[in-house]
Formats: structure tokens, sequence, C-alpha cells
């Protein structure tokens, strides 16, 4: 039977408390053995040439594509007519020469930070408030969430824009009903009032799925732990620090960042709302501007470029996490050789 | 593990059995707050398209009628039949396949990752988070071009293949932290009473990162049912085409349906909310807890 | 994007496309084949199409034709990327304010020399062949127009004592004067209602004084906004929306809050609207049955009228039609006199020649439309239009005219500049 292969996990708290199992399953793992190494290798190999397979040939060489379409003048005649017109650099310089990048590129940051600030902190709430209720009343905040999830972008779109319309929207009714006065207020008067709709929709959209995932991941954490806890005296919040969130942080971290990269791409909810709505076309962030530039304008070229801009972005922002949370699985990997 | 954490030494009842009421009010706000623009979605497909959109909006139908579902369904858009019935066997068979493809694909893949030091993981990590960053839109065109190429446009397979794709690398990073998550000794003891690697994977492992799988199935499910752009494109033949698209054809050149809109997104909904409604109660697993033994 | 689009939308392209689900490989016409159509959603019915193929399959026994209906979300691109691959749908509807895009792009079959053997082809509304056309060829067929008029409420013109409908500007201007007065009590009340983002309602301003969107000159295309006849225009339409409508309607589109809502539950005495909803949203308000006029919106001088935007739609065949002579000959079929009238009367759409429009057989409300369209303009003929389209400039434009914070000719000057950059792009 090929022997398994142990990655050393360094210690944690978690496992502390896990007796180990007998010294007889971890074998020594000599540098030199080639063999022995290509046939562990084999295992995990077949485990993820699948996805492997999958991701290479639906992603990477699109990608590649796109990255080279940055690098041409491809607009509707070109496309039709089969052109390949190389332009160099000439669509990132017309990009960075524009004042529409800086704009564009603050005003995405600005709105990131929003969307996502809110949806990982209401939605890890939430996940811990699912805990705290009863059996009966999670399921109905569960179900109401998966609802809300599960509405098409387009559907909820429409319906946000009809609550908060300005003579005839249940939103100003309501709160003049509650004694605040609202009657005819304009929420898409402003940018930042219309945005701040935009963002409330984002993430009432997003929370769910941060709220799921972040539960699933709480129960990851051993209920002795809890109890260990407990009986040392510790405040739920102390308990929340130090015993929960060590275990669910590679999940916490991975929601932030895909937040922080969805977020920045979103193009429907954003769209909607400012399509046609003249003033909107101010705040542009980046998602929508992309789109602007390779469907509206039919420039896909320039598209591509402002899509290649955006993932360099991105991965300046969430680099350093992105190493974090692989070095995580690495560094147990190579302590055991 | 149950929601309330048995009280303890430590912790006054009284003052515990206080918050959990409190909470227990903040969760129905919460929730009232959440499900608003799903009831008003709702309530809108039991109206007539006058009530929808006339001026003074009522919190509840005033002329009820199950006029639009009706509509809905026997929806033609010019088409001539109603293909309402294919588009969602189209719609579940499709999403319904690209989900599983995603789960098993990706599952392995974390396991793999996670278990072993395999060449190139950094690479492959980096690579499906690199790939998350393109925008939407942008990525479309490749994309097609190369399944056109393979003549696998207007095909299921085009469709599970692009879905798949789409969902692959969250779920293999979400896996991936689960699987983490979980201490490999237990895997250890099974291969100690004799199982292998690949037998402890799937009767040790996946059982503790049920909780991980189901909701990235249920993330993966409501992407690609939702998805309108990868299917419009795909998809030009109306019998083939999934439900998304079909809910567009209520906004036409001279207006728009709204009440055909709102009960067929209401009609959309459906399945995943049943699907949901299923497997929740395994997104709380509870075996972690206690399930460790020496 | 279109005005009319409702839901957002990220449009799927590629550049290469076999998009048609059920073509089969061209062969003589003797052995059968098939032929792909696009049609548009909510612009053809089973009626009318079948009726055509059957014609077609007569010509071309053996054939079949298969029409697969397309939503307008993310049709521009789609159509780009079908015309780019190698298996493109045989005949595709393409808008009128779209086809110059396409035309330009070389992926259209050019028609010119065909274009005597279209029925009625000399008397092609010019509000649908202008479009068609660049650079002297012909590269879509006329298909069928749309347009817009004034909705009245007739109870309302009888209580402020109005016996006829207003047959100049002035003179709408005054009936509306006596409306605003009698129904001075009545909250939120335009006598019309004209919200300032409705660019297709307020161009015929600009036309009734003569003046353009955009005008062409060597080849290249200027914005006409600051020519003496469009400021005279732009500030008619200024001074008829700041006084007719409502201020809240001053930077709002006809959508939201929904128009044809507002003249129906009484808030509104006229109101602008297309020939296909005067049905729906109107009928739907049982108080409103009987109650409904229409009349074309009058020009400067007495009994003329202004000219009304057309909207409407061309077909088109591709280039690489691997079935050119089948396409050519259900296009013809289509844009046929005998189809045309059936298209009328099935769906209300006006016919693709002025000589038909007088030929239908329509009466009351519906009759004012099809009168209207006799004169009519359309948007400038190039690929640029649709990014005008796309970023909302028109809508733009008589929103600040309407809100009128910044002189009038500030803003012809501004606009003119971004007409001048968008409209030359290639």
């Amino acid at each position: 039977m090929a022997a398994p292969t142990l990655p050393n996990l360094a210690p944690t708290r978690t496992q502390r408390l896990v007796p180990t199992p007998p010294s007889e399953v971890r074998h020594n793992q000599t540098k030199g053995n080639w063999r022995r190494t290509a046939r562990r290798q084999l295992l995990p190999l077949l485990l993820v040439l699948p996805a492997l397979g999958l991701l290479g040939f639906m992603t990477l060489y699109p990608l590649g594509r796109l990255i080279a379409t940055s690098f041409q003048n491809l607009g509707a005649f070109q496309l039709i007519q089969h052109k390949v017109q190389w332009n160099g650099l000439a669509n990132y310089r017309s990009l960075f020469t524009s004042t529409e990048l800086g704009t564009s590129v603050l005003q995405t940051f600005v709105f990131v930070t929003a969307c996502v600030g809110l949806t990982m902190t209401i939605g890890t709430g939430v996940a811990l408030l699912l805990r705290r209720i009863g059996n009966v009343l999670r399921i109905v905040v569960s179900v109401c969430m998966v609802l809300a999830w599960a509405m098409p972008t387009s559907a909820s779109s429409v319906i946000w824009t009809w609550l908060f319309e300005q003579e005839y929207g249940v939103a100003n009714d309501l709160l003049t009903q509650l004694g605040f006065h609202f009657t005819d207020h304009n929420w898409f008067g402003s940018e930042i009032s219309a945005y701040s709709i935009i963002v409330a929709n984002i993430v009432w959209g997003a929370v769910p799925f941060v709220a799921f995932m972040m539960y699933s991941s709480f129960t990851l954490v051993p209920r002795d732990l809890y109890e260990a806890a407990a009986i040392d005296g510790a405040s739920p919040a102390a308990t929340f620090r130090g015993v929960t969130m060590p275990i669910v942080r590679p999940i916490f971290v991975l929601m932030t960042v895909l937040s922080i990269i969805w977020d920045a791409n979103v193009f429907n909810q954003v769209w909607y709302l400012t399509e046609g709505n003249a003033q909107m076309l101010n705040v542009i962030p980046l998602g929508v501007w992309q789109y602007i530039e390779a469907f509206s304008n039919n420039e896909y070229g320039l598209g591509a470029a402002v899509a290649v801009i955006t993932i360099l972005l991105l991965l300046a922002v969430t680099g350093y996490y992105i190493r974090i949370m692989v070095r995580t699985g690495q560094v147990k990997a190579a302590a055991r050789t | 593990m149950t929601a309330t954490v048995t009280s303890m030494a430590g912790k006054s009842t009284a003052r515990y059995r206080t918050m959990t009421w409190v909470w227990r009010a903040v969760a129905v706000l919460f929730a009232a707050v959440t499900v608003f623009p799903v009831y008003w979605m709702v309530q809108s497909a039991f109206e007539p398209n006058s009530e929808i959109t006339s001026l003074t909006p009522s919190f509840f139908p005033l002329h009820f009628t199950l006029h639009d579902f009706v509509d809905a369904i026997d929806h033609t858009a010019g088409v001539g039949t109603a293909y309402f019935w294919d588009d969602a066997r189209n719609s579940l068979f499709v999403v319904g396949t690209a989900v599983i493809v995603t789960l098993v694909f990706s599952f392995m893949a974390a396991a793999a990752i996670s278990r072993f030091r395999l060449v190139g993981t950094t690479a492959f990590l980096v690579m499906i988070l690199v790939v998350q960053m393109v925008p939407g839109t942008a990525m479309l065109i490749p994309v097609y071009l190369l399944l056109n190429g393979l003549h696998l446009t207007d095909t299921y397979l085009g469709l599970i293949l692009a879905y798949s794709a789409s969902t692959l690398p969250f779920t293999v990073w979400a896996l991936k932290g689960f699987v983490r998550g979980v201490p490999i000794e237990l895997e250890e003891a099974a291969m100690v009473d004799g199982a292998s690697r690949l037998g402890a994977f799937f009767r040790i492992l996946l059982p503790l990162v049920l909780p991980g799988l189901i909701s990235s199935g249920i993330f993966a499910f409501i992407t690609a049912w939702n998805d309108f752009v990868v299917a419009n494109v795909f998809m030009t033949e109306n019998f083939r085409q999934t439900l998304p698209v079909w809910l567009y054809s209520f906004s036409t050149n001279t207006g728009t349906d709204y009440g055909g809109l709102m009960a067929g997104c209401t009609i959309m909904s459906l399945p995943v909310v049943i699907f949901f409604l299923i497997v929740q109660r395994r997104i709380v697993s509870g075996l972690t807890a206690g399930a460790v033994t020496g | 994007m279109k005005r009319r689009l409702i839901a957002p939308t990220a449009i799927a392209l590629a550049v290469a496309a076999g998009v048609s689900g059920g073509v089969m490989p061209a062969t003589a016409s003797a052995s059968g084949g098939a032929l792909t159509v696009w049609l548009m959603t909510g612009d053809s019915v089973p009626a009318v199409y079948n009726s055509v193929n059957a014609a077609f399959q007569k010509e071309y026994p053996g054939w079949t034709v298969n029409v697969e209906i397309q939503q307008w979300s993310g049709i521009s691109a789609k159509v780009i990327s079908a015309l780019a691959g190698s298996t493109p749908p045989d005949v595709m509807e393409l808008g009128n304010t779209d086809v110059a895009e396409f035309a330009a792009s070389g992926g259209l079959l050019n028609l010119s020399s065909d274009k005597s053997q279209f029925q009625n082809s000399s008397d092609w509304l010019t509000g649908l062949e202008g479009p068609a056309e660049y650079q002297g060829g012909l590269y879509a067929v006329p298909e069928l127009a749309g347009d817009r008029v004034v909705v009245y409420n007739k109870a309302m013109f009888a209580a402020a004592g109005i016996t006829h409908t207003p047959t100049s500007l002035s003179e709408l201007l005054g009936d509306g004067a006596v409306l605003k007065n009698v129904f001075k009590n009545r909250a939120d009340f335009s006598a019309f209602y004209l919200p300032g983002e409705e660019w297709y309602a307020a161009m015929p301003f600009v036309w009734a004084e003569g003046g353009q969107i955009a005008v062409e000159k060597g080849g290249k295309w200027y914005g006409d906004l600051e020519s003496r006849q469009s400021l005279i225009g732009l500030q008619e339409y200024q001074a008829f929306q700041n006084f007719m409508s409502t201020p809240a309607s001053q930077d709002v589109n006809e959508a939201n809050p929904s128009d044809s809502q507002i003249f129906a539950s009484g808030k509104a005495a006229m109101y602008i609207d297309g020939t296909w909803t005067l049905g729906t949203d109107v009928s739907d308000n049982k108080a409103m049955t009987g109650n409904i006029g229409t009349f074309a919106l009058p020009g400067v001088t007495a009994g003329s009228q202004a000219p009304v935007f057309l909207g409407g739609s061309d077909l088109g065949i591709a280039k690489n039609s691997p079935n050119q002579a089948e396409a050519l000959a259900w296009v013809k079929l289509y844009a046929g006199t005998a189809n045309q009238l059936l298209q009328a009367s099935k769906i209300g759409f006006i016919p693709n020649a002025s000589n038909l429009v007088s030929q239908v057989k329509v009466s009351g409300n519906i009759a004012t439309y099809f009168k209207a369209a006799s004169v009519s303009q359309f948007t400038p003929p190039v690929p640029g239009w649709a990014t005008v389209e796309a970023d909302n400039v028109m809508q733009d434009l008589f929103a600040q005219v309407a809100e009128g914070k910044v002189p009038v000719s500030t803003i012809a000057k501004v606009y003119d500049q971004k007409l001048d950059n968008l409209l030359n792009a290639q």
C-alpha cells in the first residue's frame, strides 16, 4: 500500500487537544527517493487534473487572448473583417492619459471599501447571530437570506428602483409615516445618495453568501474548545477572537478577498441604475467602464486594456493576502522535509 | 452544533436568556429587511399590471390575480409556442450537472493540494484567483471564441463547461480552507485502521467538509441559475435556452410586462429555495465537534 | 444600449460565432436547405412571419425557415460577433438606430443593385432607409416603423373648453395655459407631461425649427446644436417643458415614473407616447376608455407638423451567409406590400413605405400615428451614433436644457463638442 504523505502540520491550539495517532503512521521521507516521490505525486496529481484541465482550457487560454487583445485595435470593423491590428501600447497610453482612469480607480476604491466593509461585517455578524437563536428562527432567517440571494439581479434592480422612487416609492412612504420628512425625497438626485442605494442593493445581495460561508466555517471549531473557553470565563467577544477566528480565518480572508474582487467588477446593479439616469455617468466604477469601452463603444481592445489594468490593480491590493492564504498551506507542507 | 451553548459555570443564565431574546428580535428585524424586496416582487406577481405600475403602491395586492403567472407560463413572445417548460428543464439539467461537476472536481483538487505537497500548487491557486479578477464581460468574448471553434456553442455541454469553470475557482479555494480546518489526524486514524488514502478522503474528509460543500454548492447553483449573459450568447435556439434568457423576453422594444417579469422571477426562485430547504440542515453538520477520537 | 431596455446586462459576445442553431450547409435550392432568421422580441408574431415563410416555401420548396426570437439586451454585440463568424444567421432584424454601425462594419450584404426589385422601394420611409445607407451603398431593407404623437385626455379638454386640437405650437401653449388654470388645484398637475430625458419627444422641437442634431460635411459629422435654428428649437423646448410640465419631471425619463400612469391617473392632460403602448397602460385603466385622443405634435407654423422621430427596424443579410439568394427572397417577401399590410393590421406597426401608409385601413387614434409618419426624421446614420446612445448623451442634453441651470448656448456648445468627438470615432 502506498505510504500516505503526511504534511507535518505545525500543532495549533485545536490539535493540541486532539490526541495524536500512533507514530507508526508517520513515515520517514528521504529526499533522494525519486520513485517514491513520483508515486506520491501521482494520486494528488490525478485528483487535481480534472479541475486543472477544465480551468486551463476554459480560463487560461481565453485570458491569454484577452491580454493579447489589449494590444490591438479591435472594433466592430476589425472583428468582422478579421483584421488583426496591433497597436502596441496605444490603448494603455490613451487610458493612462485620460482623466477617466484615475477618477474611476478612485471611485471604485471608495465604492469597494464601502461594499466589502459592510458585507463582511454584517455577514459575519449574521453568522454569529444564526448560532445564537433557536432552530426555527434560524431556518426562517436562512430562508429569507436565500430568497434575497437567489433573486436575479435584473429583478432586484427593478424592485429597488421602485422602492426608492421619488414620488411613488414605498421607502418615502414608510419613512414619512414614521415621522421623518421624506415626502418626494429624490434618492437618485445626487451621486452619493444614488450610490448609497446601489451599495445597499449589492450588500443586501452579498450578505447571505458571506453569512452562510462563515456559518459553515464555524462548524470547524470543535465544541470542546468553546467549553474550555467558557470554563475559563472568557467573554463572547474574547471567545470569538481567540477561539473562533483563528480557525475560520482562512475562510474569512478568502471571502474578503473575493468580495473585493467581485465588487470591483460589479456591473449589473450599477448599470441598471445609471443607464437611464444621465447624471450618474459622472461616477463610473471600473467594471462598468470596461463594459462601456468594450461593448457600448465597440472598442474591444480598449476594453481588454481596462480589464488588464483592473486585474493588475486587484493583484496589487489583494496580493499580500493571497500570499498569506497560499503560504499557510505551503509552510506546513515544507516543514516536514 | 446546536445553536445554543448550554449554559455553564461562568455564564449568568438570566442575562444569557435576556440577550437571547434581544438577538431574536434583531434576527427578526434583519429577516424582515432582507426579505422585503423579495416580498415586494412576489406580491407584485399577484397584481395586475395596472396595479404594479400605479402611482400609489400598496403593500398587499388589491386585486389579487393569478393572471401574471398564467401569462408567464404561457408566454410565447413571438416564438409561437410557450417555451417555459423547455427552458425550465434546460436550466435544471445544465445547472444541476454543472454544480455536481464543480463540487466533485473541486473537492478532489482541494483535498489534493491541502493534504499533499504538490508541485505547482502556488501557481495553480494564484492563477484561479487572478481569473476571478477579470471583469465578467471581458472574458466572454475569448471564451465564446474558443467554444465556437470546437462547435460547442448552442450545446448543453458548452454551457455546462462554462458554468463549471466559472464556479470552480471559488469552490476550490473555499474547500481548501475547509479541508485545512479538518485535522489530518482523523484521516490518519482511518488509514491506521486500514483505509486507503483515497478512501480516507471520501469516507472521513468528505463528510466533515460537507458544510463547505453545501455552501459552495448553493453558491454555484445560484450563480449558474441566474446567469443571463453566458446563456444568451451560447444558446440561440429558443427551446434550448435557459430560464434567465426566457425572463428577458418580458422586456420588449415597446415596454416591459412587469406582471410577467415578477411572476417569472418568482417561479425562477422556487427551485433554489427548495434546494436550499433540502440541504440547509447540512450546512451545520455538527460532526466535527466530538467526532475526534483518539 | 437601448433606452427601451429595462434590465441591464453585460453583453456577451465573441468574435467568431456560429450562433444559429439550425443552419445546414448551403446546397442548391432544388435539394432544400434551412434559412435562419433573427427577429427581435415584440416585433413580430407567428401570424406574420408564418405567412411569409409559407410564401417563401412556395418559391423554394424543400426549404425550412428557422425563426429565432432574440432579446434586445446585448443584441448589438451579439450581431457583431455573428457577422464576424463563419455561420451567421442569414437574415437579421436590426434596429434603425443600430443599423448604421453594422452597415459600416462590412458585415452586411450590399443590396444597392437589388433595390429596384423590392416593392415600394422608391417610397421607403427616409427614417428607415437613411440609416441603412453607407457611403452610397444600401445595406438593409426597411421593415417596420413606429412613431410618437401627443395623447390627450378628452374629458379634460372638454372641461377646459378646448374644442379642437391645436394646429400650431403657440396654439398648443395657449391650450396648456387654459388647462393649467382649470386644474390649478390638482396636485402635481402637468398640462403636458414631458420628462426632461425623453429625447425622442424633445428632438421634434429642434427639428420643427429646421435644426439638426448633427450634419455631415465632407465625410465628417459635426454636432449642429449651435446653429441658429437648433438653438431656437432648444429654447422653445425649454420654455415649453418648464411651462407645461412639473419641475420634478425635468431630470427623469418616461419610464420612471411611468408617464402613461401619470396620464392615466389624471395628473396630466397630455403626454407623448408611441404607437405600441397606446393600448396597455392606459387601457388597463377603465376610467380612460373612450377618453383618449391623439394628435401629432404641431410645428411652428399653423397647420404644420413637427417631424416625428421615426423608430423602427430594418432587415439585413449577412455577407457571410451561405444562402444569400434565399435570404434575399425572404426579405423581399417580408418587406413586400402584402406582408407590410398584414403586419400593420396584425401588430399595428407602420409599414415601410409612405404609399402603403395611406393604404392601411386604420381609423381613430391609430390613424394619427400613421399619418404623422409621413413627416419624420431620423438619427445621424453613422456608426458613432451607437456610442452616443450608449452614453446617454441625448438624455443628458435635454435634461440639462430642461433644468436650465446653464444657458442653452453653453449647453449646445458642450454637446456639439461631444458629438464631434463621438460621431467621428472609428
